[in-house]
């Protein structure tokens, strides 16, 4: 009290004030128990003078050592107090009955007693438990039962390791000579296998052997009369094995070549290892002087072309070049009217079916792929001579103009549209390329700003161009005049100039136009080539995306710029990428307008399924992630996934391009839940009303995307066509057509199919039967109606079989998931912790920690406990203790009595007064 | 005034005679009281079919020769002396400027709430309403004008976004005594228009008129009451409009200190909103009123969970309004002690394949990571939580999927106790199992998982977390999320896993960092990542057309043009 009250602050004071209150009541509900006495050492106050740093505080409060002691003694007094003296009542009363020990009892007040102990029962509960556990656990480690006791259901567990253990019981003997019967018949068997095998693959050694011999290479290799005696050899062998076949006793065959074999080989052997070594032919050319063997030639071409030109009169000389170009051209797409017409057709008859697109496709394989083996020089040589051939062929003929102005008016009209749409596309693709380089690559950028600068450059002064354009006036009074295509021309800088190239050109020509351009400036021949090649692959693809617009569809032109493209894709895959990137995140941005402002169909166009597919078919597929396929996958499922079907013609894109992500994901098996669910809910269009609403109540999806039931058969479908989708897409979205029943069973036969290939597929999923049992049922539905086709009835059956067997399959077999526990490679590494603080566990196993808590709450409990017993003995002792000196009190005092009075009586008797004053002495 | 001036100037060029008669009368009026007779003529131009000059003209002599006069004016209700036989012949007059008084507001207010008036002359007219009510009540705030004012401007039949009650929000809704007594009008309205409706309700009209009418002046009474800011705590001053400080007439205004004002001010906030709450709103105005209740009105009122009537009926409806609901209600519940009880069915309920699509799906999901953050929950709530979220994902968009994955994995490190749901143990189990079988032959009793663990017993269309069987399945959606084609998601579901592997325990995911996802954010994300190398497809011979048949099962892909015309001309035929 003396200590508190020095300190000074108010507050200490108020709070001081607090705690006297407080201890003022519990001091006077300890007067109430212990009465007016108060204990002194209860108001003592144990307080921490200073902080102690990282100590924690147990309480705010001061303890006081004083009161809680005797606070405890007041409890023990209320309980344990009590209880002693109960039980040494108890003990008396069993005193008193204690004759009844020795009485032989008839049970029933045995077991009373037993069960009504009191408090000290004279057999202890922990006994009991012993022998309970004792025989189940003999052989258990001493710390098992302790573990019982914390997790019961591992107990309840254990008396099925007994059963497996009756399982491990030894064998019968019987069992045991089956056993071994069973591993020697096992290993006989593998023994004969092993036989056969080694036996077959002699045999296919053999046969390897002979078609070894008749093929060239080893012709080239060896002289001809050594071959005569391989060939031989072979040949005996096949008669051999032809006998060998004819007769049945195998073994005796194989004996017999056993016998004839090494002789004939052997001496074969010898004798090859003295012939003569091959010697190196000429040698494989590089790629780049083939290429630059290519660029060469074409020039060549060309300067003998302009030659001829000037060679004649100054206005014949048009005419005649005129004459000349038509007949390349026609030479190109009309081979078989050229020969029949030709006089000199008999001379050059062998050559001329060897068209110049075979030519084309060889030289472009040597450009790219450079296979050496394949490319002998002979070969090339000879193709350089039909070329020549060819070129005298163009001279000696000159009478197809008519044939070929009519192409050419032709052409003319095609390319108007064209012409119309390429401005606009132009516009675009300059945008794209102002978006581009915020990220992109050095060269990329690089690339097309130069493009664009040329863009500026030639728009301004097409006529001055000098040195690399010396080509281009050429090209443009050709292309003008006639329909003759230069043999050398320069990459076009932009895609006008492209365009007015191509200008009046048939699509072969168009395609050969390509080629030439592509072998002129092959990357090959020269490093700054690559940037020409850049730029003229952006032309291309823009050129690709202005045909898939056009209304009359070319699709002819298109498939035939696939290869190009490609190839080109192979030479600068970098730049093809980041043209596709930009094309794709435009595509995205406009589909996204499309969808923001309703009413208008954001189903993708002809243009974008177009570029989705010739990407799919440049970039691989299958690739964890890539630059172009993942956002293009991504896109896709996006349209499916977002845009509404409303109409037939939504559905047939939308089925479109499922089976287009099902091409995209075959490979990888990839799981595409849009494709899936827009399935789904297409197949749900074809349902009736009824079962569309039975449906829905399985199927979630309802809500999403309810459909029409636009696909619903209303008449009877004989046959079943497979679906035109270029005719599809041309369609107006309120054609007639769509909802005929014959579209409808196309589209249905579709979807079927695709959906069979995602079943394929996904066959693998461990959710396989949730994601395809609602749609099984929806098909079972479908297979139910009556104006199902029969063909497509079959069909229908057959996936939804396939779903359920496959589902319940993987249902039997399937197991819940486990998780492979990862070993962790210990380290010898510390791991340093910021902001570490001692005491905390920073034990990364969870368990373990939980554990260790668990433990420490245990011995603290335990310790506790201990000191608690440790307490109660003390105060029971001291209880004792007092009693016994109770007692002795007692005693001392009956004793000084007993004696006084013994004294009293002794004096009296010695005083001889005994017996005769009784009353006296009273 | 200065502008009002000139336009007078201008008027009096247009117009010659009786615009200036006009203005002479009005000057006659404010020079003595024997032209006091001009007084109703003026006012008969108040009304929305005179010209705007001459309605302007008018107003000004009468605002000018009123304004002086409204505090000694008696109320309207007062003049009632008819018994006395000789009235104060003073009385007999100011009750009559009283009458003619209530008229010209009367007109007034006609003239604000007509759509079809000039709207710089409306302006001109609010002003003065304003102006009047200033000063109506005996220098006090005159509440009656106001509250007249406001429900012809609700009543009315103007659009919502009529300037009228962008002005008022504007100018006015500053101060603090114009909101409060907006709010206790407001509370009124709300009152009688709800009797309207249960009247109408009763008597069963199908008057298609009267319907949209109260649902624009819901509308309208939304639109202001949003623009209502209640009072923060303590602001040290308080803009009052009425510069006599006159909040409450009974309370001796210097005593109201501003905290109390606050507090008063609160309550009336309070009863408006919850009297506008209780009118059967319109399914827009619903909406926005939910958006809007979390974000700037549950923090200012008094009671806020008086507010759980409305949020639970709202809750049970289902659908968007519940997902909206559900983040006023998560306020109340956490900051405010309401407990709910079938809290965790209902949104249990709420998970459905839409909400990937829905505008406040972000919101959503944070709030249903919270709400499974307490490690308290039941293991079967949780495990139906985690089943139902990966059978969503199993058509979910890729940034559905990602959500759901980060969900997943925060319930499963929460929730030691449904670890089972990706381990399970089968071999000591089925040893069990056979031993029962060979024990006891009837098989009625063995459990349906033991017996067959490759079938998922989890019940996806049932409501009830309880019933759902989950505790009997396993996360094979997420397995199964490894092979999707979006490689964020397949990655995410690969790493959670290892997650899982990994005993120790790895701190939660930010659902918040995948909540706002969309197919936009995924793409742009691809479209953003660095190209470092570009692998090509490989072809033994490079394919020379775009779309093969054997591809597109059931397609065909033919490019002559005169075929597709033949076959155009087919099809239009059939």
């Amino acid at each position: 009290m003396a200590k508190s009250s020095s300190t000074g602050s108010a507050k200490k004071k108020k709070s001081k004030g607090k705690i006297n209150k407080k201890l003022s009541s519990l001091n006077s509900d300890s007067k109430k128990i212990k009465g007016p006495k108060e204990n002194p050492f209860e108001s003592i106050w144990s307080r921490r003078k200073f902080n102690i740093l990282g100590k924690k505080r147990k309480d705010d409060e001061r303890r006081r050592i004083g009161l809680s002691r005797s606070l405890a003694i007041q409890k023990r007094q209320k309980t344990l107090l009590k209880e002693y003296e109960q039980s040494t009542n108890a003990k008396r009363q069993l005193k008193l009955k204690k004759k009844s020990k020795f009485n032989l009892s008839d049970g029933e007040e045995d077991d009373f007693e037993i069960q009504g102990g009191g408090y000290f029962p004279e057999r202890d509960d922990f006994e009991d438990d012993e022998p309970f556990y004792g025989d189940y656990y003999d052989d258990e480690l001493p710390d098992g039962r302790n573990k019982r006791q914390f997790n019961p259901h591992e107990a309840e567990g254990d008396p099925d390791s007994r059963s497996a253990e009756e399982q491990n019981r030894p064998k019968t003997k019987k069992e045991v000579m089956e056993d071994i019967i069973f591993k020697s018949k096992f290993f006989k068997a593998q023994k004969a296998k092993e036989k056969e095998e080694s036996e077959q693959f002699t045999e296919q050694l053999d046969k390897d052997f002979a078609s070894l011999v008749q093929s060239e290479a080893l012709l080239s290799l060896t002289q001809p009369n050594k071959m005569s005696a391989l060939n031989s050899l072979v040949n005996n062998r096949n008669s051999n094995d032809a006998a060998k076949k004819e007769v049945a006793p195998r073994m005796h065959n194989k004996v017999s070549i056993q016998h004839e074999k090494p002789d004939h080989y052997d001496k074969l052997v010898s004798e090859m290892a003295l012939d003569m070594r091959a010697r190196p032919s000429d040698r494989t050319k590089a790629p780049e002087e083939l290429a630059q063997e290519e660029k060469e030639r074409l020039e060549q071409l060309e300067e003998e072309r302009r030659k001829r030109m000037a060679a004649g009169d100054g206005d014949d000389s048009s005419n005649e070049d005129a004459d000349n170009s038509e007949d390349d051209v026609g030479e190109v797409s009309k081979q078989i009217s050229h020969i029949s017409g030709d006089d000199l057709g008999d001379s050059f008859s062998d050559v001329i079916p060897k068209t110049k697109a075979v030519w084309i496709d060889d030289l472009l394989t040597k450009n790219s792929v450079t296979d050496p083996e394949a490319e002998d020089d002979p070969t090339s040589g000879e193709e350089e001579n039909d070329n020549e051939e060819d070129d005298d062929d163009d001279d000696a003929s000159e009478d197809e103009e008519g044939e070929g102005s009519e192409e050419s008016s032709d052409e003319d009209e095609k390319a108007q549209p064209l012409k119309d749409s390429e401005q606009s596309d132009e516009e675009q693709i300059d945008l794209e390329d102002e978006e581009d380089d915020d990220r992109d690559d050095a060269t990329g950028k690089k690339v097309i700003m130069e493009n664009q600068k040329k863009i500026l450059v030639t728009k301004g002064n097409q006529n001055n161009d000098s040195g690399a354009f010396r080509v281009k006036p050429i090209v443009k009074e050709d292309v003008h005049k006639r329909g003759e295509l230069p043999y050398t021309i320069e990459a076009p800088k932009c895609f006008e100039e492209f365009s007015a190239l191509l200008e009046n050109y048939s699509d072969d020509q168009v395609v050969e136009a390509i080629r030439r351009i592509r072998t002129y400036n092959a990357i090959a021949v020269a490093a700054e080539n690559r940037k020409k090649m850049q730029v003229f692959y952006g032309i291309l693809l823009q050129y690709f995306a202005v045909l898939s617009s056009t209304k009359p569809l070319n699709f002819k032109l298109i498939n035939m710029l696939v290869k190009p493209l490609m190839e080109m894709s192979t030479e600068t895959p970098y730049f093809a990428a980041i043209c596709a990137r930009q094309r794709l995140l435009r595509t995205r941005t406009l589909f996204c307008q499309d969808i923001s402002n309703t009413g208008k169909n954001c189903w993708p166009s002809l243009k974008t399924l177009f570029h989705m597919r010739l990407w799919s078919m440049i970039f691989p597929c299958s690739d964890f992630r890539h630059a172009v396929m993942t956002p293009a996958i991504l896109l896709m499922s996006e349209y499916l996934m977002r845009c509404p079907i409303t109409s037939g013609r939504d559905i047939a894109v939308g089925s479109f391009l499922c089976s287009m992500l099902l091409s995209v994901s075959r490979q990888s098996q990839k799981f595409c839940p849009e494709a899936i669910t827009v399935l789904q809910t297409i197949l749900r269009a074809a349902l009736t009303n009824r079962q569309r609403y039975e449906a829905s109540q399985l199927c979630h999806l309802m809500e999403l995307k309810a459909l029409k039931p636009l696909l619903h058969m209303q008449e009877r479908v004989e046959d079943i066509n497979s679906l035109d989708f270029l005719t599809l897409m041309d369609l107006p979205d309120d054609s007639p057509y769509f909802t005929s029943d014959n579209f409808r069973a196309s589209i249905l036969c579709a979807i079927i199919r695709c959906l069979k290939g995602f079943v394929d597929i996904n066959e693998g999923f461990k959710s396989f039967p949730e994601i395809f049992l609602p749609i099984a049922k929806i098909l079972d539905g479908l297979a139910e109606e009556d104006l199902m086709p029969d063909a497509l009835k079959v069909e229908i059956k057959d996936v939804s079989q396939v779903i359920e067997i496959k589902s319940e399959e993987f249902q039997s077999l399937q197991l819940p998931l486990r998780i492979r526990k990862q070993k962790v490679i210990k380290t010898a590494i510390p791991k340093f912790e910021d902001n570490f603080v001692k005491g905390r566990d920073y034990d990364p196993d969870r368990e373990r920690v939980e554990r260790k808590k668990l433990k420490k709450q245990l011995q603290q409990e335990a310790r506790g406990a201990v000191r608690e017993l440790r307490k109660d003995n003390h105060f029971l002792f001291e209880v004792k203790e007092r009693d016994k000196a109770r007692m002795q009190e007692e005693k001392t005092e009956m004793y000084g009595k007993y004696r006084a009075f013994l004294q009293e009586q002794e004096h009296a008797f010695k005083s001889g007064q005994l017996g005769k004053n009784k009353k006296r002495r009273r | 005034m200065a502008s009002a001036a000139s336009e007078k100037k201008k008027q009096k060029k247009r117009e010659k005679h009786s615009l200036s008669e006009l203005k002479t009368m009005g000057q006659q009026l404010l020079t003595s009281r024997a032209h006091v007779n001009n007084l109703p003529l003026l006012v008969t131009f108040i009304n929305p079919n005179s010209p705007p000059q001459y309605a302007l003209e008018s107003l000004l002599s009468l605002q000018s020769f009123f304004t002086p006069l409204i505090p000694k004016l008696p109320s309207s209700s007062s003049r009632l002396p008819d018994s006395d036989p000789n009235p104060d012949p003073e009385l007999i007059y100011l009750t009559w400027l009283r009458s003619k008084f209530d008229e010209l507001t009367h007109c007034l207010i006609d003239l604000v709430v007509s759509s079809q008036s000039d709207g710089a002359l409306r302006e001109v007219v609010l002003d003065s309403m304003m102006e009047f009510v200033k000063v109506g009540s005996a220098g006090m705030f005159n509440t009656a004008i106001y509250h007249k004012l406001l429900r012809a401007i609700v009543r009315s039949e103007l659009g919502v976004d009529d300037i009228v009650l962008d002005m008022l929000s504007e100018k006015y809704f500053n101060y603090v005594d114009v909101r409060f007594f907006t709010c206790s009008s407001f509370e009124k309205l709300a009152r009688t228009l709800e009797k309207e409706e249960n009247k109408e309700a009763s008597q069963d009209v199908n008057d298609l008129l009267s319907r949209p009418s109260i649902e624009l002046s819901i509308q309208k009474m939304f639109k202001l009451l949003a623009c209502i800011q209640p009072l923060e705590a303590v602001e040290e001053k308080l803009e009052m409009w009425n510069d006599s400080g006159t909040l409450l007439g009974k309370n001796n205004d210097k005593v109201l200190s501003s905290k109390n004002v606050a507090k008063k001010m609160k309550l009336k906030f309070t009863k408006a909103w919850i009297s506008f709450l209780s009118l059967p709103l319109p399914l827009d105005v619903y909406k926005e009123v939910l958006v809007t209740l979390h974000q700037s009105v549950i923090s200012h009122l008094s009671n806020p969970i008086m507010l759980c009537d409305f949020l639970t009926r709202s809750y049970d409806i289902g659908g968007v309004v519940s997902v909206m609901a559900l983040s006023s209600l998560f306020i109340l519940m956490t900051q405010h002690g309401l407990e709910y009880p079938n809290f965790y069915n209902k949104l249990y309920a709420l998970l459905e394949h839409s909400v990937f699509m829905a505008k406040h799906r972000s919101k959503f999901f944070q709030l249903l990571d919270s709400c499974l953050k307490s490690s308290l929950l039941p293991a079967y709530l949780a495990a139906a939580f985690c089943k139902k979220l990966s059978r969503l994902a199993l058509f979910a968009p890729p940034s559905g999927a990602l959500v759901i994955i980060a969900l997943v994995h925060n319930l499963l490190q929460r929730h030691p106790s449904i670890n089972f749901l990706v381990h399970r143990e089968m071999g000591l189990d089925t040893a069990i199992d056979t031993s029962e079988e060979k024990n006891s032959t009837n098989g009625a009793n063995k459990d349906l998982f033991e017996e067959k663990p490759g079938i998922d017993h989890f019940k996806n269309e049932e409501n009830d977390p309880k019933n759902t069987n989950a505790m009997r399945s396993s996360l094979w959606e997420i397995d199964t999320l490894r092979h999707h084609y979006s490689p964020p998601v397949s990655r995410f579901a690969l790493s959670v896993a290892n997650d899982l592997a990994v005993r120790s325990r790895t701190p939660e995911i930010a659902v918040s960092d995948f909540s706002s996802g969309s197919y936009a954010t995924i793409f742009g994300d691809e479209i953003r990542r660095r190209v470092k190398q570009v692998p090509l497809a490989f072809y033994k011979t490079t394919p020379t057309c775009l779309f093969s048949e054997l591809d597109f099962p059931g397609w065909t892909f033919k490019d002559d043009h005169q075929d597709t015309s033949a076959k155009r001309k087919r099809v239009d035929s059939v």
